[in-house]
């Protein structure tokens, strides 16, 4: 066992306290359990580069980062790690964008950073196939596990219209910064798979979801889990099949990358980067259509060539 | 020399614990060592796979045997090393044993007769129940692995520092009730037997071990009294295996396991373990002194063993005596089986796969299914599925009832065919997308298509592996989409798995 990741009696003890305060607050289940920046939505694409390139670009040219407080911090980044197949594939996100965000925030003076996801296969394998377990922890990140129900901790979704309550990991809930890093793939039955679903991967019972109109409960769940940062991985697209894929001729390399502090634009922009319709996408419009940034209008966009 | 044997024997039992327990890291390559070391399995191998890497282990045991006398049942034989941890701790904890010479029947003979004659004739009940690696294994799996499993996930619930993270919880294997409770009762015999008797069970019902008698007795090296005793009958105490008359300075050379407790003993350095000399000391090699009228009857009942072995087998009695229902003809078995039929046939229900499956689906049959064997796995896709890109049940197999097979060669082996009940499907009930099934097909046999503004599943049963993915994750109740299991595996179309992929020559942004 990696001594890095074990945690001192010291923080354990503060974070008991401070589980048991917050459940013991009722309100704590009532209020926003992250405040995503809601005011002006941002917008940073870049292409032509290698994936690593391309998210060093996209940390330099995100105005929004450089003014955000990182020191000390604890950081959960959530890659798409959900299925048991190699990089090459595009089912996961890229290891090597994973890495350089690790590295961003850990450079940035995170305390800590996690990465994790719950697999849809077999979550061991799932890590290590990806080649993020590897890549996530040469750069200082803490693969943390997510294939037991009781990393999970109940919770209410006041606005939730069909998923009233859910069960969210505790690293999600715990953490100061949610930096969502999807792929962007297309999917059999919501079209497309990208920042919005990639949250499902932070739930224990997503089946549930699949059982209680899946674009509704996806609208659900982003009202109440709201990233800071979403990254979207559109090096190696997957055109079809999705979200598995079967095999490489699925994949188009795009070669681009999205950056952004609001999850309806990145989505949006992904949805066209698929040639689909945001409004076709029923999860993404029954969330966004009255967001700001689902036509992209109100969103400021720089984008970059390498 | 018995330090020799205690350490070496150690070693190999904690090697097999690993193996069978497979906690924490990966311990492919020793499982994939150890499943090599095994008489029977080797022998089921080589019987009805023709395996050349079956042929050598079978080949070095026996040559070993020739050599050195039956070594194997005290340095590499798991159970008989249980047995005798068993017997070690009686000795601490009760009384101390003191074992005296018993003359041994020809009882076990009978005993492997009949399994073999069983064999042949198309059932390995008694040889599943026999076979000292498979009973060790199925303790170790079935009651062993659970334990450390609650064990040590409880230890992680109590040092909760380490629950909120990361040393991670390891998942428990279904506990099939009737293994365990045979597990237990072997568990529980084995060591009431081997604190009174020592190591009766090797000398009674073991299989490997009469096996091996029938060559040891004529060993090169061998354990001799020689002139030096002086009758204190402290080797006759100390011998597990109730071999050594020291009244007569006579060993029963056949029945010893190569303990070696008896050279430690004798503080006169009157036993020696040395080349076989011209001496005939054993006494039961007395009683078998060779005439004519001996080897005659040897010769009519071998042959006659042999015929009647023959005829069962070409008759394949036990397909004529039971009446296979459908449903157990068409279990759903790992890849790498070809069929029900060969699983049944080769199995000796060591469940070293069930303790290596990832997503343990893989467990013993939950009752007997018929009378071709007992405890051999089957698949329960309620647990999970099976992994698309993992071989390692195929890779540790040791009797070959589940055939090594290539990553290549598994992605293209259906273990059977998926069926849909699209009235039960969420998407029809509760016109709702889901799309469970479609996602998780690892091979495009199941996806969807859109009808008026919803996406209904759509299976292509050519391209299913059976792997059960979209059966498990399916949140309809009842299941909306199931596997139907292959008796016969087959062979599917290989796929383009590694396309090339496309680059657009005009990398724009479409916003």
């Amino acid at each position: 066992m990696d001594e890095s990741i074990l945690i001192t009696r010291k923080t354990f003890l503060g974070k008991c306290v401070s589980v048991i305060l917050a459940a013991s607050i009722p309100s704590f289940l009532n209020r926003e359990i992250f405040s995503a920046f809601e005011s002006q939505p941002y917008l940073t694409a870049v292409k032509q580069g290698s994936p690593e390139a391309m998210a060093k670009a996209a940390f330099l040219n995100f105005k929004f980062l450089s003014t955000m407080a990182i020191k000390n911090k604890t950081v959960l980044v959530k890659p798409n790690i959900g299925w048991n197949v190699k990089p090459e594939l595009g089912a996961n996100t890229n290891p090597g964008i994973v890495s350089e965000t690790v590295k961003y925030f850990i450079e940035r003076g995170a305390a800590r950073v996690y990465v994790m996801d719950n697999s849809a296969d077999n979550w061991k394998e799932s890590y290590t196939s990806s080649g993020i377990e590897k890549a996530a922890k040469s750069a200082g990140a803490i693969m943390a596990p997510a294939h037991q129900e009781s990393y999970y901790q109940s919770v209410n979704i006041p606005s939730g219209k069909k998923l009233k309550k859910t069960k969210i990991h505790e690293i999600a809930l715990s953490c100061d910064l949610f930096i969502n890093l999807p792929v962007l793939k297309t999917h059999h039955s919501t079209m497309m798979t990208c920042a919005m679903k990639n949250l499902m991967g932070v739930i224990w019972d997503r089946y549930e979801l699949h059982s209680l109109d899946l674009h509704q409960c996806i609208a659900d769940l982003n009202t109440v889990i709201k990233p800071q940062i979403n990254i979207v991985d559109a090096y190696r697209v997957m055109f079809k099949s999705g979200p598995r894929g079967t095999s490489r001729s699925d994949i188009v390399l795009k070669n681009q990358l999205f950056i952004s502090n609001d999850i309806v634009s990145i989505d949006s922009a992904s949805a066209r980067t698929l040639n689909l319709d945001p409004n076709k996408i029923k999860y993404l419009a029954i969330f966004g259509k009255d967001k700001p940034g689902f036509d992209l209008q109100k969103t400021e966009i720089k984008k970059v060539a390498l | 020399m018995k330090k020799f044997r205690v350490i070496i024997s150690i070693l190999i039992f904690f090697l097999f614990s690993a193996a069978f327990l497979n906690f924490g890291k990966d311990w492919l390559l020793l499982q994939k060592i150890i499943k090599e070391t095994q008489l029977i399995p080797s022998v089921m191998n080589l019987m009805y796979n023709l395996s050349s890497t079956a042929f050598l282990s079978v080949a070095v045991i026996l040559f070993v045997t020739f050599i050195s006398g039956r070594t194997y049942c005290s340095f590499f034989c798991p159970l008989g090393v249980l047995q005798d941890i068993f017997s070690f701790l009686s000795k601490k904890s009760f009384r101390k044993q003191k074992f005296s010479y018993s003359y041994k029947s020809h009882f076990r003979y009978y005993f492997t007769g009949i399994i073999i004659l069983s064999v042949l004739a198309g059932t390995l009940i008694p040889l599943n129940l026999s076979d000292p690696y498979s009973i060790f294994g199925r303790i170790f799996s079935d009651i062993m692995r659970p334990i450390a499993v609650i064990g040590f996930n409880s230890i992680i619930d109590l040092s909760a520092s380490v629950k909120i993270i990361i040393m991670t919880k390891q998942k428990i294997n279904e506990i099939i009730p009737y293994s365990l409770i045979v597990s237990a009762i072997y568990f529980i015999a084995i060591f009431v037997l081997a604190a009174a008797k020592g190591r009766a069970f090797c000398n009674m019902f073991c299989p490997t071990g009469t096996l091996l008698s029938v060559i040891s007795k004529h060993s090169i090296y061998r354990i001799y009294i020689n002139d030096k005793c002086v009758m204190c009958g402290q080797c006759e105490i100390v011998c597990k295996s109730q071999c050594i008359d020291y009244k007569n300075s006579a060993i029963d050379f056949e029945n010893c396991v190569m303990c070696l407790n008896c050279l430690k003993s004798c503080s006169e350095k009157a036993i020696e373990y040395k080349h076989r000399t011209s001496r005939i000391n054993s006494p039961n090699m007395k009683k078998d002194k060779f005439s004519r009228k001996a080897a005659l009857k040897w010769i009519f009942s071998l042959t006659g063993f042999a015929a009647f072995g023959t005829l069962l087998q070409s008759l394949k009695f036990v397909n004529l005596l039971t009446n296979h229902s459908e449903a157990a003809e068409t279990m759903p078995v790992p890849p790498g089986c070809v069929s029900v039929e060969h699983l049944r046939s080769r199995c000796t229900s060591c469940h070293l796969c069930v303790s290596v499956c990832p997503t343990n689906i893989i467990v013993p049959s939950a009752a007997p299914d018929g009378f071709k064997g007992i405890f051999q796995p089957v698949l329960n896709f309620k647990n999970g599925y099976c992994t698309y890109e993992c071989t390692r049940c195929s890779q540790v197999c040791p009797a070959g009832a589940i055939l090594p097979l290539s990553l290549e060669e598994k992605k293209i082996t259906s273990i059977g065919e998926v069926q849909l009940k699209i009235e039960k499907c969420i998407v029809t009930l509760q016109k709702t997308d889901c799309g469970a099934c479609a996602e998780h097909c690892p091979t495009g046999s199941v996806f969807m298509k859109e009808k008026n503004g919803l996406h209904y599943p759509v299976t292509d049963s050519s391209k299913c592996v059976g792997c059960g993915a979209c059966t498990y994750v399916c949140p309809s109740e009842p299941l909306a989409i199931s596997v139907m299991a292959r008796g016969i595996h087959t062979s599917l179309k290989p796929f383009t798995s590694d396309g090339i992929e496309k680059t657009e020559k005009q990398n724009e942004f479409n916003f």
